[in-house]
């Protein structure tokens, strides 16, 4: 009898708030609400140990006395105030100030819920498309729940100039709080996105976020994704990547925070000649919690995937990564390739890496592996012979091992203030 | 400037120096020769304090202090540096950054003001040019894909930037070219001064045509256990080991 109450809790909130949460929105929109929390009933929130959740507890976030609210949060005036008007959406809990831009080029950007409700009329078509449908109870529960989000649309031909930030906060105060947060970025034919997401997750609050990738025919989108989870907060990110014919996507995933996170990369290459590559970094100490998972589907001939995740293990905290490189019958000519390479620095560190191909087509060149290991000795001795602290040697190392995978951050600043962020986080390791 | 005394060492349990006396002195150039395996890196592995050997017997004393007190980097900024036979691979940090970290803890020992960045890179820049490094190199990460003989050029132009009181060289020779060789040892005698010193270890005559050493020692099973001057090691080149280990046994 392990009927869970968390989730028949979340059904309830769903069905006493539903008016609130679907103010605002299309019948037909909110008709397909009532479809995700079905999926979500179904499906159940994952247990440990389920096939894709063998490393994270994710109930356990969703507590009976958690709040949930169907309004902006106060600080949402000021924080949009401070944050400066460079191209940047800020969500404060999930809600934008609700203002949708439009660039001299053609490029909207802003309030997704604003571009739903009629604001847009190109790229809006894709919402749900790449996330909804998957199986995923936590992707559901977010179709279900959320109010806004951001809205990134690069029309076809256009190279956006510069980089649109998606400023994610979540905070309560001392009540624990259930926050969903939403992203839609579209990039027409032959278009170029960057999109730098920042998540900044406060204590006490569970972040579920659904981010949606559409890069149509020949165009490129380039992401990085930055999570700083407080300590006693989750974050729980599903990214859902659509590809179609000659498209590329280039993501930079990087965890530095202290908290609870859980975060999936799930790609569809599904026009000829896509490209996606991922770099993935994770940083865990004390009893953080860092779970990545990666799914690259290859769907249709001759495509090429390409993932590098590196993390640095330490104290008590967890890190894990599964992939599953998954290429189907006729997906002739793929190439894929998938490595996670973590060290491991203390004995209660708990580091899983999981690496999976799945290969249905012959004509492949398909590689994974997996390692785990120490720092070296050796390079810490050598670095001490010319005068460097132990501890500083020790750091330097794992600066070098990670500047890897920040290394191909394109945006000097995004790339500036992640290593700053890597830096501290390795102080604190 | 180095004094050590009746110096026994281990390594898991088994005794490879077995009672070192050796003495050097501001502005000396000692050489250690000695066949494989005798202990010539063991004995500069103990002297820098690598962990991994354990010193159970003797002293070493070092411009005054007790060398076996103090830990690794505090040996290194004190003045001492090993010339790796096997240089290590740091990968991801840059060979600038390296340096960088390095030279301010050896001024900061000394209790000079730190460099400027301008001063750093000028410093750099003439330092590499002593063993004609390329300067390319300084953006690469430690040591990683460099040739062989770019990695040993590589520790002298460490040594350089360091101005260590006294340099261990373990085998900085092998591996390099006739021009190489020619360089790297002009490059370690442009470094001599009256007030550092230099200990090779070697097992080629031809350095020390370049570097003319004071004394020659040969080590032999973890004792010192013969000492000549520079004619020694041509001795040693024509007639190699046995008659002096015949002697000794
Ligand atoms: N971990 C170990 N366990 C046992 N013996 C060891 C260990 N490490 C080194 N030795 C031994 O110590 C001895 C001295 O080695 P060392 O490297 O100091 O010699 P070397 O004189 O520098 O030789 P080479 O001329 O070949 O560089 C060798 O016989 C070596 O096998
Ligand atoms: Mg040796």
């Amino acid at each position: 009898m392990d009927k869970q109450v968390e989730q028949q809790r979340l059904l309830e909130v769903y069905l006493s708030n539903i008016e609130m949460i679907g103010e605002g929105f299309s019948g037909a929109f909110n008709a397909r609400r009532r479809e995700c929390i079905e999926d979500f009933r179904l499906t159940g929130l994952p247990r440990r140990g389920d096939e894709n959740y063998l490393y994270s507890q994710v109930r356990e976030l969703f507590p009976e006395q958690a709040e949930f609210y169907f309004t902006p949060p106060v600080w949402l005036e000021e924080t949009v105030a401070q944050s400066g008007s460079d191209e940047r959406i800020v969500l404060c809990n999930g809600f934008s100030d609700g203002t949708l831009h439009r660039t001299p080029q053609g490029v909207v950007y802003g309030s997704l819920r604003a571009a739903l409700n009629g604001g847009a009329q190109d790229g809006v078509g894709c919402y749900g498309s790449a996330a909804d449908d998957k199986g995923c109870a936590l992707a559901a529960l977010n179709s279900a729940f959320m109010q806004d989000g951001a809205f990134v649309y690069v029309p076809r031909g256009v190279k956006a100039g510069r980089r649109i930030v998606i400023d994610c906060r979540f905070r309560t105060r001392e009540q624990a709080q259930v926050c969903f947060g939403r992203c839609l970025v579209v990039a027409g034919e032959d278009a170029e996105a960057d999109i730098v997401l920042e998540y900044r997750v406060g204590a006490g609050v569970t972040a579920d976020c659904v981010v949606e990738y559409r890069a149509e025919r020949g165009a490129r989108i380039r992401s990085i994704q930055s999570d700083e989870v407080e300590r006693g907060g989750a974050l729980l990110s599903m990214n859902y990547i659509s590809q179609c014919e000659r498209s590329g996507v280039e993501s930079v995933f990087a965890d530095l925070g202290d908290g609870f996170s859980r975060v999936d990369f799930t790609t569809d290459l599904a026009g000829r000649e896509a490209e996606s590559r991922l770099w993935g970094l994770y940083l865990a100490g004390g009893d953080d919690h860092t779970d990545l998972n990666v799914r690259v589907n290859h769907a249709v001939p001759d495509c090429r995937s390409y993932e590098l995740v590196k993390g640095v293990v330490s104290g008590e905290a967890t890190g894990a990564f599964s992939g599953l490189v998954y290429v189907a019958p006729d997906a002739q000519r793929t190439e894929a390739m998938q490595q996670c390479r973590n060290l491991q620095l203390s004995d209660g560190a708990r580091v899983y890496a999981r690496p999976h191909l799945e290969i249905y087509a012959d004509d492949v060149k398909c590689s994974h592996g997996a390692t785990v290991g120490q720092l070296d000795g050796e390079q810490v001795y050598y670095m001490r012979q010319r005068g460097i602290g132990e501890q500083e040697a020790r750091r330097l190392q794992m600066r070098g091992f990670v500047n890897d995978i920040l290394a191909h951050c394109t945006c000097e600043r995004t790339c500036d203030r992640l290593r700053e962020l890597a830096d501290e986080k390795i102080e604190r390791l | 400037m180095l004094r050590v005394k009746d110096l026994h060492a281990s390594v898991d349990g088994k005794e490879i120096l077995r009672g070192i006396d050796f003495e050097v002195k501001p502005g000396e150039v000692h050489a250690i020769m000695g066949p494989n395996g005798s202990g010539k890196s063991t004995f500069a592995s103990v002297l820098t304090g690598n962990a991994k050997y354990e010193v159970t017997q003797g002293s070493v004393e070092f411009d005054g202090r007790n060398l076996l007190e103090m830990s690794i980097e505090e040996r290194a900024r004190a003045g001492l540096f090993l010339g790796f036979q096997y240089p290590v691979e740091i990968p991801g940090v840059s060979m600038a950054n390296f340096m960088k970290i390095a030279v301010a803890e050896r001024r900061k020992y000394l209790g000079l003001e730190p460099l400027s960045a301008a001063e750093f890179l000028r410093l750099m820049r003439e330092r590499a040019s002593v063993v004609e490094l390329d300067g390319k190199l300084m953006n690469r990460a430690v040591n990683e894909g460099f040739s062989g003989g770019e990695k040993k050029k590589n520790e002298i132009f460490q040594m350089a930037m360091l101005d260590p009181r006294l340099a261990v060289l373990d085998e900085t020779d092998s591996g390099l070219d006739i021009d190489a060789l020619r360089i790297v040892a002009t490059g370690v005698t442009k470094l001599r001064r009256e007030d550092n010193a230099t200990v090779v270890i070697t097992h080629y005559q031809r350095l020390l045509d370049y570097i003319v050493p004071d004394f020659v020692h040969v080590l032999y099973k973890g004792r010192i256990i013969h000492t000549g001057d520079k004619s020694l090691a041509l001795k040693l080149e024509e007639q190699g080991y046995d008659w002096l280990i015949n002697d000794y046994r």
